[in-house]
């Protein structure tokens, strides 16, 4: 298991992160720092004068986008945070995630890395976002203790809750004085929540164990849970905190109790698959700053709670998103978490795995899903894309694709919707009674509408001599020939390398070889 | 109208050979001196091992559109009667910045904005600057006089660019025909397929200016269209011939204008159409009426191979001026699909799309900036543009598709003027998150409008092989209103952008640490010389 710092050490030495001496405020500058680098598909940002005790980090879960060919990929980060490695192929990592769901061992316990303070949260410097007047938290990671009763802790059990006792799941917040929390948690896990439950928020927890939580509660309940998801990922040590088992890896823990106030069911009345509320937000007790990716995926509960204690590890490192930017870690996590659970849910499916990739790029906002698969027979597109609606509230725009469209190649892949689908029968538009998507900003009322899919795959029904070839180096040229240019391309007087060619990988130049 | 023959052999001109590289801000007068910029800048590779004009050229092409490698020349072809060469893809931009190397050879700044290149093309086709005249022996193209048997296509190394192509080719030039009823001439650039020594099939698709002048006047008065096809001409030129110039128009002065200085034209041999006289190759002769030989297929602009062969008009060659040891340039058609550039897809962003703009913001739409889709050469374009009244949006695509996106254009995509439709984020993410399907996505007609047969969405028997060349059944058009309109409120809320001097700050900030933000880096601009962290770096 990767932990926070050491998957920075990972960047460092990819040359994939930047420091930052200078004072970089957490009140304005640090959040308009990690925007541009995000913007600019630049390295990971470590802010180490912020005005706070903590140190910052945007970006180490972030982009590049796949608008170009780069030398990291959007998922790299991810990737690297997940010991799969920089250089992980896409469908690595969604495998990866599609493994986990199953979940792994239960984690070993092992003192906490943090220790306690005697500061206030406040004194942390958490960035002020988007706008907001206060410090925020994006990539959060909250504990709590289970619902039910059979599960809770027992009376004399010290410790608190157990792994198998605790709920871990992404949070959003803000702070608000020295020592109130606004939280955003999904709902779901928080239902049975009063005032003076326990709960603990955590900071710059391992990477694993944020995937964990979000794959547990945004989309599919038949996932493992939070830590034993984060247990397949890689081992993984939890320390006890009142609020159950966390990660004791972390760099921030705060330790605090929900307030008087009932936590308040709300947010977008569009979100979640199956689980829309019928509650207002509640712009009071809800966090301030805006509202993170996963928010749009899953109902939501905002809430206050006190703070009781800080503890940190030496110099903490705490992530964070600059929420909004394109890019930014909260949506690059997101598209990776969410493409996963659809890969995996489309390929278990049917009896077959016809779907070679599948994608909803964060370059999108998350508002578009690829997919590229095997078309098994006539109507098939219709039945995936309509699948895919079924499964996720996010977008309201697919792109149905063949298998010869490489693994989240963008550029062919958003050449093919233009070329390949005949403008008048290939955008196949529903009734109008579709629900909003909800990574849209459009019908953000909750009135329903159309959704659209784009067939850009070959008709099945077509003869093979209609079919067109593409036209690439592979298929254009003779073996021999192409052979000849690559071992001579040097000779011939050019510079750059086969790492410079759209939807080259290490696994490409592998099977050359062979 | 006939020329004296000059025979072939007689001694080399003294630009025969390599020429000095135009100086800074001063525009390339002919292909040599733009390659000799691009050389002096090092982003030329002269091959000088020997190479096949059969597929070898145009594979090594292709690798280097898809590595974003130097332009190649390849200084000795092999199997070539006339000692010519061969050019890959002259202006195929970087990937990062396509208009940077047309902005060479025209004289702008190599490390322009987007924006910035724009308005400065703009700026220039809106002031056109008459061509001058200049008579044989001045003219480099007139070198070598070639005529009657002398006049041998297939003593020139043309290039059999894909394995699968009907034959070989020539697919970057100048075609220049006469408006039977006036004194206009167009400049087009339709592909030309070798058939034997005299004669080529020319791709003429009715709707376009050439192809229309050919069917609807000379075809039906059985009259034969004399033209030139004027090889490696002077950049200016040569990306004329890509616009959309309004019919009566001096499209020569359109080209001075773009070049900031006029063009020079000389006689052709045989006929007395005017063609560059930078030319490094001209093919005098006529389209005759009433023939039709195969073309195709062709691995196409759209990244595909289109077929079946269709048949298309013929040209027969009367005679072939050119340059000592000219250079023939070429375009490996459809390896400018995705991340890859070509000449298409470069000529197509830094060409068409600033004359688009100007055509539109002419006729009476204030638009920002009309921009082709960064992976699709031809078939969407982006248009960024206010909303002024209802119905706009309507307006805007109906006259473009019904000028001059009919043919290809298919799709059009509208929006905001603050998302800079160069930026394919950007744009993206507004389709993505702006376009509504209930209500943004409009389309005209189902299966209405016209279509060129160069697609692959329409089945063999769909496209035919109608007389005209345009496809036989019909096509739809659709444009997507991606602008936040109503939903504006909601875009200031979901987009993070902070101040301006806010953001120039953090850009210092990140500048000074030695992040890579600038896309000016190209040698000669502005940070050139800054050291960059990885990140994301793009290749």
């Amino acid at each position: 298991m990767t932990d926070f710092r050491t998957h920075l050490d990972s960047l460092r030495a990819a040359d994939d992160l930047v420091e930052i001496g200078d004072r970089v405020h957490w009140a304005d500058t640090a959040a308009a720092v990690a925007g541009e680098a995000a913007r600019e598909n630049g390295p990971a940002v470590l802010l180490g004068n912020t005005g706070g005790t903590a140190r910052l980090v945007s970006g180490a879960l972030g982009g590049p986008d796949r608008l170009a060919v780069r030398s990291r990929e959007p998922w790299s980060r991810v990737g690297a945070a997940l010991d799969l490695g920089l250089e992980a192929d896409y469908l690595d990592v969604l495998d990866a995630l599609v493994a986990a769901r199953r979940g792994g061992p239960t984690p070993d316990t092992a003192p906490a890395s943090a220790t306690e303070t005697g500061a206030d949260v406040r004194s942390l410097g958490l960035p002020a976002i988007d706008g907001a007047d206060v410090p925020v938290v994006t990539l959060g990671l909250a504990a709590i203790p289970a619902a039910s009763p059979d599960d809770g802790p027992d009376a004399d059990d010290s410790a608190g809750p157990t792994v198998e006792q605790t709920h871990w799941l992404p949070v959003r917040g803000s702070i608000h004085g020295s020592d109130t929390l606004r939280l955003s948690v999904p709902s779901d896990p928080v239902q049975h929540v009063t005032d003076d439950t326990p709960i603990t928020v955590l900071l710059g927890a391992p990477p694993a164990a944020l995937v964990g939580a979000t794959m547990r509660w945004v989309g599919d309940s038949h996932v493992a849970g939070a830590p034993h998801v984060a247990s397949a990922l890689g081992s993984i040590s939890v320390a006890a905190t009142p609020a159950g088992a966390v990660p004791a890896a972390s760099e921030v823990v705060v330790e605090a109790t929900v307030g008087d106030d009932p936590p308040t069911v709300g947010a977008d009345q569009r979100a979640t698959s199956g689980r829309v509320t019928d509650a207002q937000p509640t712009s009071e007790s809800g966090p301030a700053g805006p509202r993170a990716p996963w928010e749009d995926a899953v109902a939501t509960t905002t809430f206050e709670a006190r703070v009781e204690t800080v503890r940190t590890r030496e110099e903490p490192l705490v992530p964070f998103s600059p929420t909004g930017a394109p890019m930014s870690d909260g949506r690059t996590l997101l598209s990776v978490i969410e493409s996963a659970r659809l890969y995996g849910r489309v390929n278990n499916y049917w009896g077959v795995a016809p779907v070679e990739w599948l994608a909803l790029p964060a370059e999108a906002g998350l508002g578009i899903c690829l997919v590229a698969s095997e078309i098994l027979y006539a109507g098939f597109e219709w039945q995936l894309a309509n699948t895919l609606f079924s499964f996720s509230r996010l977008f309201d725009k697919v792109v149905v694709l063949d298998t010869e469209t490489a693994p989240m190649d963008l550029g062919r892949a958003f050449d093919d919707i233009w070329v390949k689908a005949h403008p008048a029968n290939d955008w196949e538009f529903s009734d109008s009674e579709a629900p909003a998507a909800t990574a849209t900003h459009y019908r953000r009322d909750g009135s329903t509408g159309a959704n659209v899919y784009v067939n850009a795959a070959w008709d099945p029904r077509w003869d093979e001599e209609y079919i067109a070839p593409r036209v690439t180096f592979e298929t254009t040229y003779p073996e021999d020939l192409r052979e000849a240019v690559r071992t001579d391309w040097m000779d011939l007087g050019f510079d750059n390398g086969p790492e410079h060619e759209p939807g080259h990988t290490e696994r490409a130049d592998e099977s050359r070889e062979n | 109208m006939s020329r004296p023959n000059r025979d072939a052999g007689r001694p080399p001109r003294p630009d025969g050979g390599t020429v000095a590289a135009p100086g800074p801000e001063e525009p390339a007068s002919s292909l040599r001196t733009y390659l000799a910029g691009l050389e002096a800048v090092g982003e030329l590779n002269r091959i000088e091992t020997s190479v096949s004009w059969n597929l070898e050229a145009s594979a090594i092409t292709m690798l280097a559109n898809d590595r974003d490698d130097r332009v190649p020349v390849f200084e000795s072809v092999t199997e070539s009667e006339i000692p010519a060469r061969l050019v890959g893809d002259p202006y195929r931009g970087p990937r990062n910045r396509p208009w940077a190397r047309p902005a060479r050879a025209l004289g702008l700044p190599p490390y322009l904005d987007g924006e910035e290149y724009y308005e400065r093309v703009i700026d220039r086709l809106r002031r056109p600057i008459e061509p001058t005249i200049v008579d044989d022996e001045t003219a480099p193209c007139k070198a070598v006089i070639r005529r009657g048997s002398d006049a041998d296509l297939f003593a020139l190394p043309w290039p059999y660019i894909h394995a699968a192509d009907g034959g070989r080719y020539s697919n970057l030039h100048t075609m220049v025909a006469p408006d039977p009823d006036s004194t206009w001439t167009d400049w087009s650039s339709h592909r030309a397929m070798i058939q034997d020594g005299d004669r080529a099939s020319v791709l003429l698709l009715a709707g376009e200016q050439t192809p229309n002048l050919f069917y609807y006047r000379y075809e039906r008065r059985e009259e034969p269209m004399p033209v030139a096809i004027a090889v490696g001409v002077e950049p200016a030129a040569q990306f004329t011939a890509s616009m959309w110039i309004p019919t009566g128009s001096d499209e020569a002065a359109f080209a001075g204008g773009l070049k900031g200085e006029p063009i020079e034209l000389v006689e052709c041999t045989t006929n007395d159409l005017k063609v560059p006289a930078s030319a490094e190759l001209v093919i005098e002769g006529q389209i005759l009426p009433g023939e039709r030989l195969d073309e195709g297929p062709f691995g196409d602009y759209f990244g595909y191979m289109h077929g079946p062969r269709r048949s298309m008009p013929v040209l027969e060659v009367e005679a072939v001026t050119h340059r000592e040891q000219p250079l023939i340039p070429f375009c490996v058609e459809g390896s400018g699909v995705g991340y890859s550039q070509n000449t298409s897809s470069t000529t197509e962003v830094a060409c068409v799309g600033p004359d688009a703009t100007l055509g539109l913001r002419a006729a009476g739409y204030d638009v920002d900036r009309c921009v082709p889709w960064r992976f699709t050469p031809r078939t969407v374009y982006v248009v960024s543009t206010d909303v002024p009244r209802p119905g706009y949006l309507h307006e805007l695509a109906n006259f473009i598709f019904t000028t001059w996106g009919m043919l290809h254009v298919d799709f059009f995509v509208f929006v905001d003027p603050d998302v800079d439709p160069l930026s394919t984020r950007e744009v993206l993410e507004a389709l993505a998150l702006y376009a509504d399907p209930e209500e943004d996505f409009h389309q005209f007609g189902a299966e209405a409008m016209p279509k060129v047969p160069l697609n692959i969405y329409q089945t063999p028997e769909e496209k035919g092989d109608a007389e005209t060349g345009t496809s036989k059944s019909k096509t739809a058009k659709a444009y997507i209103d991606a602008t936040a309109g109503t939903d504006a409120a909601a875009r200031d809320g979901a987009r993070s952008v902070p101040d301006e001097q806010l953001r120039e700050r953090a850009r210092e900030i990140l500048s000074g640490a030695g992040v890579d933000l600038s896309t000016a880096d190209l040698a000669g601009g502005p940070n050139a010389d800054v050291d960059s962290a990885s990140g994301g770096t793009e290749r």
